[in-house]
């Protein structure tokens, strides 16, 4: 193998980008670290090999955790829970009145409107949603903590002008 | 409360979270240097090289610093071939070109000749010691299914082509900017595909907006059409021309306005 083929070099760019949410994506239905690495390996694996197909990434490897995670809970036999209403409709499980707001707040934080790039989709996440701190997320994607604060309250702006326009005037208004 | 702990509390409050305790973030970062070096090792024999390559690859990221594999792999060589006592000429001489390259790339946003290129200029207030002003910041091309490896390419090809034009404070790529980083406007250019009533031919509309930093203002909006997908560098190029010479015209008036983007603090 040529470890510096273009095929290597887009994969490493992708893989040190999404690992964590990939894998942090895992982990929040494993809750086991060491399983959560090996089907996060194999999501990458996956997309390793279909790489030169595949147009966005981000959604590749999001149906592609779905579906390894489908196959982890068949190959355990878990039977307790719908599995597949589990992985496809996270937003089923609330039924206390939160749902629509929950619906709301879910198109907002995936709406590309408010990304510029993968790169500041991921800072998000990892940040508002992972509750990673900036100094983190710097080291992991190789910017500065600046660049990092700077970039998460742009998107923060963004999904807070995304929910005033569909009638959330104020976010207080939630809490 | 701010806007981030504002939302930060929101998304707490509807369970939208997925915490990571930080043993757990530790872990990932195992895992991730291990599934790395499993994956990319399937293909070669070399996995100690690229268990040191991975390694170092995503041991700079720490720093703050970026670099890609195919330095990281240059830097490991030579610094295998140092430590194995093998110096020899061209190994030093290696040595200090990466060194050097990696250098001149992380100064290439610093460097400040004069900048001339002849068209109005609405400056902010005067940049404080140690920020660098850039008259444009450039957004990364949207375009619906291309890849971001692809959409990334397009957009720095229009930074060069400004700055080749312009000289190197004429842009910047919007990825950059930050407290020490400024741009006096925001350029943002998408590519939409629409096909004709028959659907055997396809025409790709390319649409520039320039945006004032200041106020969120749309100075300049204006649109191209291209026959094929092949043609849009060649039309982005022409574009760059015309912003460098300011010859870009707005085809229609529009007085809305943007959110405010906060590219100065």
């Amino acid at each position: 193998m040529n470890i510096i083929s273009d095929k290597v070099k887009k994969f490493t760019e992708i893989y040190s980008n999404f690992y964590p949410v990939i894998f942090n994506g895992i982990y929040s239905r494993i809750k086991n670290e060491d399983i959560s690495g090996e089907l996060a390996q194999e999501v990458f694996t996956r997309f390793y090999e279909k790489i030169d197909s595949v147009e966005q990434p981000r959604k590749w490897l999001w149906g592609a955790l779905r579906y390894v995670l489908l196959e982890y809970y068949k190959k355990n036999n878990d039977n307790s829970i719908d599995i597949e209403e589990i992985l496809f409709d996270a937003n089923i499980q609330y039924t206390n009145g939160f749902r629509d707001t929950r619906i709301i707040l879910q198109e907002a934080f995936d709406a590309t409107e408010n990304y510029n790039d993968e790169t500041e989709r991921v800072i998000y996440e990892m940040i508002a949603i992972q509750n990673y701190t900036y100094e983190e997320v710097a080291g992991l994607l190789g910017m500065t903590k600046r660049q990092v604060n700077y970039r998460y309250r742009t998107v923060v702006e963004r999904i807070i002008d995304y929910l005033r326009k569909r009638g959330i005037k104020n976010l207080e208004e939630l809490l | 409360m701010n806007s981030e702990e504002t939302l930060k509390a929101v998304i707490d409050k509807y369970k939208l979270s997925e915490q990571m305790p930080p043993e757990v973030r530790a872990s990932m970062a195992r895992h991730r240097k291990e599934g790395l070096v499993n994956i990319l090792g399937k293909d070669s024999k070399n996995t100690l090289l690229i268990s040191a390559v991975v390694s170092f690859f995503l041991w700079i990221k720490k720093f703050g610093i970026s670099i890609s594999i195919t330095k990281s792999t240059a830097i490991v060589v030579t610094a295998i071939a140092v430590a194995a006592g093998t110096v020899t000429v061209t190994g030093v001489y290696t040595a200090k070109v990466i060194i050097r390259h990696i250098h001149e790339e992380k100064q290439s946003t610093h460097a400040a000749p004069d900048n001339n290129i002849g068209i109005p200029v609405i400056r902010v207030a005067a940049a404080p010691r140690g920020v660098m002003s850039y008259d444009l910041a450039v957004s990364t091309i949207e375009m619906d299914n291309a890849s971001g490896n692809k959409l990334s390419a397009l957009s720095e090809k229009i930074i060069a082509s400004l700055r080749e034009k312009s000289g190197e404070k004429a842009a910047i790529s919007f990825a950059q900017i930050d407290r020490y980083h400024i741009a006096d406007r925001i350029l943002s250019i998408s590519i939409k595909k629409t096909e004709d009533k028959s659907g055997e031919s396809a025409l790709y509309s390319i649409s520039v907006k320039i945006v004032r930093s200041s106020d969120s203002m749309v100075v300049t909006h204006s649109s191209v059409t291209v026959e094929d997908e092949d043609s849009i560098p060649a039309a982005l190029e022409t574009i760059a021309e015309k912003i460098s010479t300011g010859t870009l015209k707005t085809k229609e008036k529009q007085q809305y306005k943007y959110p405010d983007h906060p590219l100065t603090f």
